[in-house]
């Protein structure tokens, strides 16, 4: 986790540049303006002005290079080595508390260092913006300058001039190597493809199953327990003098901060990078290791074991960068300088003393030899020796291991040229008959590894490598962009003898099975209201990058940035990632549904299709721009069986009402889907005759409906003036009625006893 | 790249950013949806040989084709990832 952003491109590297000066600028704004004045005293700038031009001529000291580099080798050698760690990692900040672990490792006193450079205005304090706690209520915030400096935490980082990361270790003062020899026997390296072939191994193991990030940032057990198995990936390192205890982990911290592996966006997956980080990043792979190794921090979902020796890595590499090329230095030195430093810083920490007595268990704990021995070895016998930063030898046969920096590690911490490259050895491998390629590792460098990687799996590590060539991995390949031409070539330029026919036959048969099935995952439509239209468009396009013609009125075109805009008039516009739009008005008798054409899309026909039967004269082609005549369906009791019987629901086909017309289902729909509804059984309706009596005022019926006598007489009320009442009741409500003074006006003139049967 | 000749805007409609299934022979199409699970998530056939996905199908098509024995080639250029 980097308070300064993201390192990967050109771009960003100037946005980090200046974004880089800013933190500086906010770590010396912290500084008191005293505080400020003895800086530039210290520095012999003059001292008058206020805060903001203090730091400001700060600043620009600490821009001129010469005046820069005279005051880092005047500076006391531990203070040097402050900068160093931070020159070899290549990074102008480090966790305060990685730092002061690193510095306690080289046997300096991290406090009084820190003073030093920061008394210089060559360091500052600043915490992370995004850790940063807000101060308790009423108290001023304190700034991390004016905290004791044994509390900080990874929150708080210790940064320095990006100036002094160009200055190189060349420059600085290194820490003093241990007793060195330089008469040694069986000088041994890692061999240069290894740590390539296993980033290389998970590079394809991600690919063919992405693993996945648990709530707790390190892998899933079972993706973990699958790459363990993987022989490519965490087999044992041929000839190492130790192995790993955790490679999976090891490697996938390392692919994970150059870039080889990354994070799914919104997801909780690790993909691998494209197939051409092997091309571009060839040249630099092995500095980009490197570097990422003697990161002091990593944010690759690793458990935190894999890191625990972080910080001690770049101090012990700085130890051995301080040997002369030639020196060998013992592994056990190492580690008795490492017990001894820290028994010494732990003597001269500032700490208060109940922190001093708990550390003190701690450092008795560490300052034991054979812990020490076994972390100097896990360091560099496990890690930078696979990493080919360091070579081993020993002084005599059965002695305990000497190391000193190979010249990969000279170059990669600036510190020599860059190593020889090996013989040309163009015809490295054979291409078996059962698909298996035997690659020698001496032909490999790391572009032909990614070139090989992209067409073939590999299987074995040994001294020769072996690839297995098989149809998913020459659809990987073919997927890259190689064609079965490009990979025969690079074959045949490469392989001692020439591949069987049946390998190229099977490359060809490979590709052309995968041409039957092409799929488009986001691809343009080009919907014309008539055919000529579609053939004067083809003629925008030049010959060779025309569109593909799906039916008389649709083109396809991959890349919607060739389309000639300028010369069409867009009818309509669809995007098919965003909801549906309304595009369908419904007839006032609910059933009848009519597709707007300028509104409609591709999937509105098959839609309708399922619920719905076309009428009139509907063409099955997609909505056109220009179509003068709006095509209709209907819906029917038969359309809406099949859309039930085929999985939709009534709530369903109202959520396609609401969505294609913004209306509900209309009422006929809802009568025919209750009609449908098998599961209540069949409705009825009851069908009666009866009298509907009609009054001159909505008091009368008001009575009538209260009025014991005539209510019970009565049936429901049809509005305000209209009450109906059955065939038999009506001559006891006529007498009723005349008893009350009212006339009944019997219009059809039917007597009493009349039928009032069902009609149903 | 020209201008149409006489001058005039072609009337035309957009269709973008739609999943579609591209074959080389109709009867392929033809296979295709014949299988349940996938016809489901065809929701047209805009010609002999090609046949529009349901939006967000992509995946479940994808996996499906391969369950089929099919080796699906992504078109080039459109939402490229991976190796």
């Amino acid at each position: 986790m980097s308070a300064l952003g993201d390192r990967s491109n050109g771009a960003g590297e100037v946005r980090e540049e200046a974004c880089a000066a800013d933190v500086f600028r906010r770590g010396l704004l912290e500084r008191s303006k005293a505080g400020l004045v003895e800086i530039a005293a210290a520095i012999g700038l003059d001292t008058s002005g206020g805060v903001r031009e203090l730091v400001e001529r700060i600043l620009q000291a600490n821009r001129d290079a010469a005046s820069l580099a005279s005051r880092v080798l005047a500076l006391d050698p531990a203070a040097g080595w402050g900068l160093a760690l931070l020159v070899a990692s290549k990074r102008s900040e480090w966790p305060a508390d990685a730092w002061r672990e690193a510095m306690l490792s080289l046997g300096a006193d991290a406090r009084e260092t820190w003073t030093l450079l920061g008394g210089l205005g060559l360091a500052v304090l600043v915490d992370r913006l995004e850790t940063a706690q807000p101060a308790p209520p009423g108290q001023k915030p304190q700034k991390p300058c004016e905290r004791p400096f044994e509390t900080l935490s990874s929150a708080t980082l210790i940064l320095v001039p990006e100036e002094i990361l160009k200055l190189g270790l060349g420059r600085i003062r290194l820490p003093h190597a241990q007793s060195t020899t330089t008469r040694v026997r069986q000088v041994r390296e890692a061999d240069a493809m290894d740590r390539l072939l296993r980033l290389s191994a998970l590079w394809q193991l991600v690919d063919a199953a992405p693993p996945r990030i648990s709530q707790s940032g390190v892998l899933f057990k079972r993706d973990l327990d699958r790459l363990e198995k993987a022989q490519t990936l965490a087999g044992p390192a041929p000839e190492a003098p130790l192995q790993m205890p955790r490679p999976v982990e090891f490697w996938l911290d390392l692919a994970w901060s150059i870039g080889l592996v990354r994070p799914e966006p919104d997801g909780d997956r690790i993909l691998p990078a494209r197939y051409d980080f092997w091309e571009e990043n060839a040249f630099h792979l092995d500095q980009m290791i490197a570097i990422a190794w003697l990161s002091p921090e990593s944010s690759a979902p690793v458990s935190p074991e894999v890191r625990r020796d972080a910080a001690l890595r770049t101090a012990l590499i700085l130890r051995l960068a301080g040997a002369m090329g030639d020196e060998w230095v013992a592994c056990a030195d190492l580690a008795d300088a490492l017990a001894s430093s820290r028994a010494r810083s732990s003597l001269l920490s500032a700490e208060s003393p109940a922190a001093r007595s708990a550390r003190g268990k701690a450092i008795r704990k560490s300052s034991n030899r054979d812990e020490q021995v076994r972390t100097v070895e896990a360091v560099l016998l496990e890690q930078a020796y696979s990493l080919g930063l360091v070579r081993t030898a020993e002084a005599a046969l059965g002695e305990e291991p000497l190391v000193s920096l190979s010249a990969l590690g000279r170059y990669a911490l600036g510190l020599g040229p860059p190593p020889a490259p090996p013989q040309p050895f163009e015809k490295f491998l054979y291409v078996q008959p059962n698909f298996e390629i035997i690659a020698y590792r001496q032909g490999l460098n790391a572009y032909l590894l990614g070139q090989l990687a992209r067409f073939a799996d590999w299987v074995r590590l040994d001294a020769a490598v072996t690839l297995s060539v098989t149809q998913e991995s020459v659809y990987r390949g073919l997927e890259s962009g190689l064609s079965p031409a490009a990979i025969a070539a690079f074959l045949d330029r490469h392989a001692a003898r020439p591949a069987a026919a049946a390998f190229t036959e099977a490359l060809a048969d490979w590709s052309r099975r995968r041409e039957r099935v092409i799929f488009h995952p986001s691809a343009a439509l080009l919907e014309f209201a008539r055919p000529e239209d579609l053939e004067a468009a083809l003629s925008l396009w030049s010959e060779d990058a025309r569109p593909e013609r799906i039916n008389d009125r649709l083109l396809l075109v991959e890349d919607d940035s060739s389309i000639p805009y300028h010369a069409f008039r867009l009818t309509g516009s669809r995007d098919y990632r965003k909801p549906s739009e309304a595009c369908v008005h419904v007839q006032p008798d609910g059933v009848t549904l009519e597709l707007d054409p300028a509104r409609s899309d591709l999937l509105i026909d098959a839609e309708l299709e399922r619920l719905a039967e076309p009428s009139g004269s509907n063409s099955r082609s997609g909505a056109s721009p220009n179509d003068p005549g709006a095509r209709t369906y209907r819906i029917t009791p038969r359309s809406l069986g099949s859309a039930l019987r085929a999985g939709m629901t009534a709530g369903g086909i109202d959520e396609w009402f609401r969505r294609r017309t913004e209306k509900p289902a209309p009422a006929s729909v809802r009568l025919l889907l209750l009609g449908l509804d098998r599961a209540r059984g069949r409705k009825s309706l009851k069908a009666g005759r009866e009298w509907v009596l009609r009054a001159s005022s909505p008091e009368i019926i008001d009575g009538l409906l209260m009025y014991p006598e005539t209510a019970s007489r009565l049936g429901e009320r049809l509005g305000p003036r209209a009450v109906s009442a059955s065939v038999r009741d009506l001559p006891e409500l006529a007498k009723t009625l005349a008893a009350l003074g009212y006339d009944l006006e019997n219009e059809l003139r039917l007597e009493n006893g009349d039928d009032d049967s069902d009609l149903a | 790249m020209t201008k149409p000749e006489n001058g005039r805007r072609i009337p035309v409609k957009l269709h973008r950013q739609t999943a579609l299934i591209r074959v080389n022979d109709p009867l392929l199409a033809e296979e295709l949806l014949a299988r349940k699970s996938l016809a489901r998530r065809i929701v047209g056939r805009l010609s002999p040989t090609v046949l529009l996905v349901a939006p967000e199908s992509e995946t479940f098509v994808l996996e499906e084709l391969r369950r089929m024995g099919h080796s699906p080639r992504p078109a080039r250029g459109e939402g490229d990832s991976g190796p």
